[in-house]
């Protein structure tokens, strides 16, 4: 009658392979170890199992991981089609995807061509359709333009004349007070504005014809609600969460966190440098493995995610955001040999006597250039010494 | 060296890399000329190759290996401390 395994002993056992096993990995363990009522002694033996299983499937120092994973990346996507799809039903809200979108990550773009942002909602504004509309209005940038029927300009008075459209001011959710409001912000000193039923008279105060046209142009796009870069925002039902959520089209994280009814915790836009910026680089990283692995799956391919993990990592291991551009990794390569030998050579070569430059013979490359016959990858990193004196291990030691 | 000795660097094993290098270098040794470490004509090995792979399997030869990583640290590890498979 042995006793069983608790969650502490459990929690005990695995504890001298923390910093081997990862930390979800041993909490399963855990669980599993007491859901099946082991005793302490099966237990153990469990948790050694495991531990030797998982280090049995890493890879092997010396393994040209990086090698792996850019083919492995870059063989599907010449298989990927060149077109970008459309949203699924809900008013062709359109998604780079494919091979622009893949490229558009790796190179690390600042602005992305299709700006999107999922916003999830808190509490009941998750649950009802009216009130996840609400936020929806709250983001979506409305100008005076979306609300009017006709801007006019009156040349004489130097004014401008909104005649509102009723039908679109109750659409988005604004008051005639609103658009007043707005173009309080922007008169100037001499400017007026006078509101009378839908029609807004905005006295500029202007001398100058161009000016006044000038003006104009700026009323017409002035923002009355909503937030700005954001085009659309769509409430969709996420059949798999059972509640309402805001796709949008453009992004703008800051503003849209502090609206109320967002929830911050997981809401997300795809640029991923505006994701670094606002919610840090490691979201960052989540992003890239998240985006380029939702790009492959769509168009059938079937990539191990650690070699996604790996790029993201190589990007993001700074603690800000770089491309793999044409010469990889940007900033990387420390080596001479290794840049002469893709482009430019001369000027390469020419730069690093310039400088200095001191080639440590690390990369693989350079090792190719200089004609040593191994290069520091699997077999040619492994570093064997001979113990000259049979059995004693302090023996001195020879390079061999 | 105490007894308790742990690797630090890389798994309790050897990598498949490691077992390449370390019978490649062996055999190189025998086709030279070295003695070999096991009863050859018992064992009926004529390859090199062969004759260091089971040198190697016997854990007979005196060899350390020197596990660093890119960061500069590294640790040298007798072979009698490496499984072999």
């Amino acid at each position: 009658m042995a006793e069983k395994v608790t969650v502490e002993v459990a929690r005990a056992l695995l504890e001298p392979y923390a910093h081997v096993l990862p930390e979800r990995l041993a909490e399963e363990v855990v669980r599993k170890v007491v859901e099946a009522g082991l005793t302490v002694d099966e237990a153990r033996k469990v948790v050694d199992r495991v531990v030797l299983e998982y280090m049995r499937s890493l890879v092997e120092p010396g393994e040209a991981v990086g090698m792996v994973a850019a083919q492995s990346i870059g063989e599907p996507s010449t298989q990927m089609t060149l077109r970008t799809f459309h949203f699924a039903g809900v008013r062709e809200l359109n998604v780079t995807l494919g091979l622009p979108r893949l490229i558009e990550i790796v190179d690390a773009r600042k602005t992305v061509a299709t700006p999107i942002m999922e916003v999830y909602l808190e509490g009941e504004y998750a649950r009802s359709r009216e009130k996840a509309l609400e936020v929806a209005r709250e983001l979506e940038l409305t100008t005076i333009e979306n609300v009017s029927r006709a801007i006019t300009i009156d040349y004489v008075d130097y004014a401008i004349i909104i005649e509102l459209d009723p039908e679109m001011l109750e659409n988005r959710g604004v008051k005639p007070e609103d658009v007043v409001k707005a173009l309080n912000r922007i008169k100037g000193k001499k400017g007026s504005v006078e509101l009378d039923g839908l029609t807004v008279v905005f006295r500029t105060g202007l001398d100058d014809a161009v000016k006044l046209r000038r003006m104009y142009d700026r009323v017409r796009a002035l923002r009355v609600r909503g937030v700005k870069g954001i085009k659309r925002a769509i409430v969709r039902y996420d059949e798999k969460l059972g509640e309402y959520k805001i796709i949008t089209e453009g992004s703008n994280l800051v503003a849209a966190l502090s609206i109320e009814g967002v929830d911050h915790r997981r809401t997300i836009s795809n640029n991923i440098y505006e994701v670094a910026e606002v919610l840090g680089i490691e979201a960052a990283r989540a992003l890239i493995i998240r985006e380029m692995k939702r790009v492959l799956d769509e168009q059938g391919l079937d990539v191990d995610i650690r070699h996604i993990m790996l790029v993201a990592d190589a990007m993001t291991m700074t603690g800000r955001i770089r491309q793999v551009g044409r010469h990889g990794v940007a900033g990387e390569k420390p080596s001479v040999l290794a840049r002469a030998a893709f482009e430019v050579t001369v000027k390469h070569l020419v730069d690093a006597a310039v400088r200095g430059e001191v080639d440590e013979l690390k990369g693989v490359v350079e090792n190719v250039i200089v004609g040593s016959r191994v290069v520091p990858l699997g077999t040619g990193m492994v570093k064997l010494m001979m113990l000259t004196e049979v059995g004693s291990g302090s023996a001195s030691q020879t390079q061999k | 060296m105490s007894e308790e000795f742990t690797v630090k660097i890389g798994p309790p094993w050897l990598t498949r890399y490691e077992k390449a290098r370390i019978i490649g270098a062996r055999a190189l040794q025998l086709s030279l000329g070295a003695p070999p470490l096991v009863p050859v004509e018992e064992l009926g090995l004529k390859d090199p190759i062969e004759i260091a792979a089971v040198e190697l399997r016997y854990k007979l030869l005196p060899m350390v290996i020197r596990r660093w990583t890119p960061g500069g640290r590294y640790q040298d590890i007798p072979l009698k401390y490496l499984e072999v498979r």
